[in-house]
């Protein structure tokens, strides 16, 4: 299915001719080299992420070889969409009055790294077959008693195709440890004290951006990992996209440069949405020094100084962070900074 | 002199690329057993304490078999950012066999087959021995899941390595330093950044920095009558493990620096030398389209440099008596590196590739 629609993508992508007009401002679009002047500029400013080649026969003539699409990995996501917008339905009721619609995703944003703790105990943890893992509540987590059993999985025998591999212990092979004095084993001075252990695994996502020719823009492509580092499913992603999305705008797909089935964001309306916010964006720029506004050149030079190309990924970015809040990657950049110059 | 701990590296292996590795088990390797070339890269900044090799999807990975003959050099490096680990998968049809095979041997074999490659000429390949890594794998298909188990060797040596910490670096030192690295990374004309590198440290205000190699040594090293005392050799560290600002402490160092010292021991013949080592700990890379890096200069000052003395070849032969017959010429090595579970315990990991290749679980999801 989702191979089938990825052929049918790369032969609309093939006879859609290759954007050579900037047109950035105008339509929120971009051409590769534009895209390419972007993706450096993200790699420059943030390092976490990079270009990659791909497989070669996947290869985009369109784009420089080694870049092809923009990759970052084990991007950390503590907290599921689900938990956050329960959230922000509860403060909407409880701020009865003057709900300002402005502010109060704002408010429920800090507030939730303030629970963040919290909320990691009140919802359920899924291991890769979607089963829930028990988790110690917090008035037993002091008893020692209940350690062994608190990390298991409950569905252990469930469908008993994991018994083979359950037990790792059979595989592990003391004979290996050579007497390496001089090696710094971390893991086994974590696993030693591994009840005080206060680091908390999450889920962490590799996001990559691609270039869709037919759209013109960017689209961003993610496949997750759980807490045990393994592979999540599709309804699993989907936890993790704001659910007006979920399904809809955002789909399984296969990716254009790497194996597997990737949760994807559909760029159709990526190219009008960005060019409402790069609209909003000029608008609250103070206008230029000789403010001739309504005709014609005033907003020539308007367009003239809205924001770089370089600018589009960041962006870009912030406006699909909206969609997959939860997802913690980096695009630290002061996006309105920039307006004003 | 304080002892000095090495920093393992740790694996993380993309989901495409296990996918990618599915499918050429069916498709192309099916039942053989032979080692496979491929790479990994290591990013010289990370993002966490401990230095990653990471396997990626998406054939960047070059995980090549000899059906495709494809050679993995053809694969172009995105940039000239990261370095590339060569390496050997070694998948198995059974679990038993997986389980059964003397991993010490075939890592020490993986290693010493490209380290002690006799021919003068074979300097690159012994280099690149220096950082290689080998990848188990049992692949169980029918229940799409993977065993999988790295080794990144190390030559052990019997005496303790010990370090003395140098002053670090004035922020004037380390500009220059870093701006040799840049030009450095500029000249490159493979298209991956090297580990290793050698620079004379006599005029401390002029840096020229090299590839380490037994001609840019012995280049160098003439222009100082044959002695390594000037000579400076480096390696990029990418292990963060504790920024501690004490001067004293020999911080733990990245796990490639225990093969530069055999390097150095058994092939450079400076056994018994003090020499200078490098940590190179960048904090960022710039742009290879500047010529010259912004003087700005970032506060921090995390490179670190050592004073060590090299272990003599015989430290690395733990031969018990001269009694044994030469007959297989590994014999006296000793190699370490596999990678510890999750659990801390040296045994393999594995992964769960269901939601990626189960085709019903695949079909429920579409629908």
């Amino acid at each position: 299915m989702s191979s089938l629609l990825g052929s049918l993508r790369s032969a609309r992508e093939w006879a859609m001719p290759t954007l050579k007009k900037s047109a950035f401002l105008e339509q929120g679009v971009l051409t590769p080299e534009e895209f390419v002047q972007a993706g450096d500029e993200l790699v420059y400013k943030c390092p976490t992420w990079t270009w990659e080649a791909g497989d070669e026969s996947k290869r985009k003539s369109y784009l420089p070889a080694d870049k092809q699409y923009l990759v970052t990995r084990q991007v950390p996501c503590q907290n599921r969409v689900s938990a956050m917008e329960s959230d922000m339905l509860m403060e909407q009721a409880e701020g009865g009055d003057g709900d300002d619609d402005d502010d109060w995703l704002v408010s429920t944003i800090i507030q939730r790294t303030e629970k963040a703790l919290n909320l990691e105990d009140e919802f359920d943890m899924l291991d890769e077959d979607g089963e829930v893992i028990e988790k110690p509540t917090p008035d037993t987590a002091g008893g020692e008693n209940d350690k062994s059993e608190a990390p298991t999985t409950t569905d252990a025998d469930g469908d008993g195709d994991d018994d083979e591999y359950a037990d790792m212990d059979a595989f592990e092979d003391d004979n290996i440890l050579e007497d390496d004095a001089a090696a710094v084993t971390p893991a086994q001075q974590q696993a030693d004290k591994d009840d005080e252990d206060h680091t908390i695994k999450v889920r962490t996502y590799d996001l990559s951006i691609t270039y869709d020719k037919y759209y013109q823009t960017p689209r961003v492509w993610m496949i997750g990992r759980n807490t045990q580092d393994q592979p999540l499913t599709g309804e699993e992603m989907m936890e993790d996209v704001i659910s007006d999305y979920a399904n809809k705008t955002v789909t399984m797909e296969s990716h254009p440069h790497v194996s597997g089935p990737h949760a994807s964001i559909h760029p159709c309306q990526h190219g009008k949405v960005m060019k409402a916010i790069v609209r909003n964006l000029m608008k609250n720029t103070p206008p230029p020094a000789e403010t001739t506004e309504g005709d014609v050149d005033g907003e020539e030079a308007a367009m003239n100084n809205g924001p770089s190309v370089e600018m589009y990924l960041f962006i870009f970015l912030k406006f699909v962070s909206s969609m997959i809040p939860t997802i913690n990657y980096d695009f630290t950049m002061e996006v309105t900074a920039n307006t004003s110059k | 002199m304080d002892p000095v701990k090495f920093v393992p590296f740790s694996s993380t292996v993309d989901s495409p690329f296990w996918v990618e590795y599915c499918h050429l088990k069916l498709e192309d390797i099916q039942l053989s057993e032979d080692a496979i070339s491929m790479q990994a890269q290591v990013q010289p900044i990370s993002s966490s304490n401990v230095a990653r090799l990471q396997c990626l999807g998406g054939g960047s990975n070059s995980l090549t078999h000899s059906v495709r003959k494809l050679t993995p050099t053809a694969v172009q490096r995105s940039s000239v950012d990261k370095m590339i680990f060569q390496g050997n998968l070694v998948g198995f049809n059974t679990l038993e066999t997986f389980s059964k095979v003397d991993k010490n041997k075939l890592l020490k074999e993986h290693f010493l087959k490209g380290f002690l490659s006799s021919e003068e000429a074979n300097d690159e390949q012994i280099l690149k021995s220096l950082t290689s890594f080998i990848l188990l794998t049992f692949p169980d298909l029918k229940q799409h899941k993977v065993l999988y188990w790295f080794g990144i060797p190390a030559l052990m040596s019997k005496t303790k390595l010990q370090a003395k910490r140098l002053p670090s670096f004035s922020s004037e030192e380390q500009l220059v330093l870093e701006q040799a690295f840049h030009s450095f990374r500029r000249e490159q004309e493979s298209n991956q950044l090297p580990t290793f590198f050698v620079f004379s440290n006599q005029d401390p205000s002029d840096i020229v920095i090299h590839p380490l190699s037994k001609d840019s040594f012995s280049k160098l090293s003439k222009d100082h009558d044959g002695s390594a005392e000037q000579l400076v050799f480096g390696f990029v560290d990418s292990t963060t493990v504790t920024t501690d600002t004490t001067q004293q402490v020999v911080p733990p160092m990245g796990w490639p620096l225990r093969n530069l010292l055999a390097y150095l021991s058994i092939h450079l013949n400076l056994g018994g030398s003090t020499i200078s080592i490098l940590s190179f700990r960048p904090n960022r890379l710039h742009r290879l389209v500047d010529e010259t890096i912004p003087s700005v200069n970032s506060s921090s000052n995390n490179h670190i440099q050592l004073q060590m003395a090299v272990p003599n070849k015989e430290d690395y032969s733990f031969e018990q008596n001269n009694t044994s017959d030469n007959n297989n010429p590994y014999d006296k090595y000793k190699v370490v590196g596999w990678e510890l579970n999750a659990r801390g315990k040296p045994g393999p990991r594995w992964v769960n590739l269901k939601p990626l290749l189960d085709k019903n679980h695949l079909a429920i999801q579409a629908a």
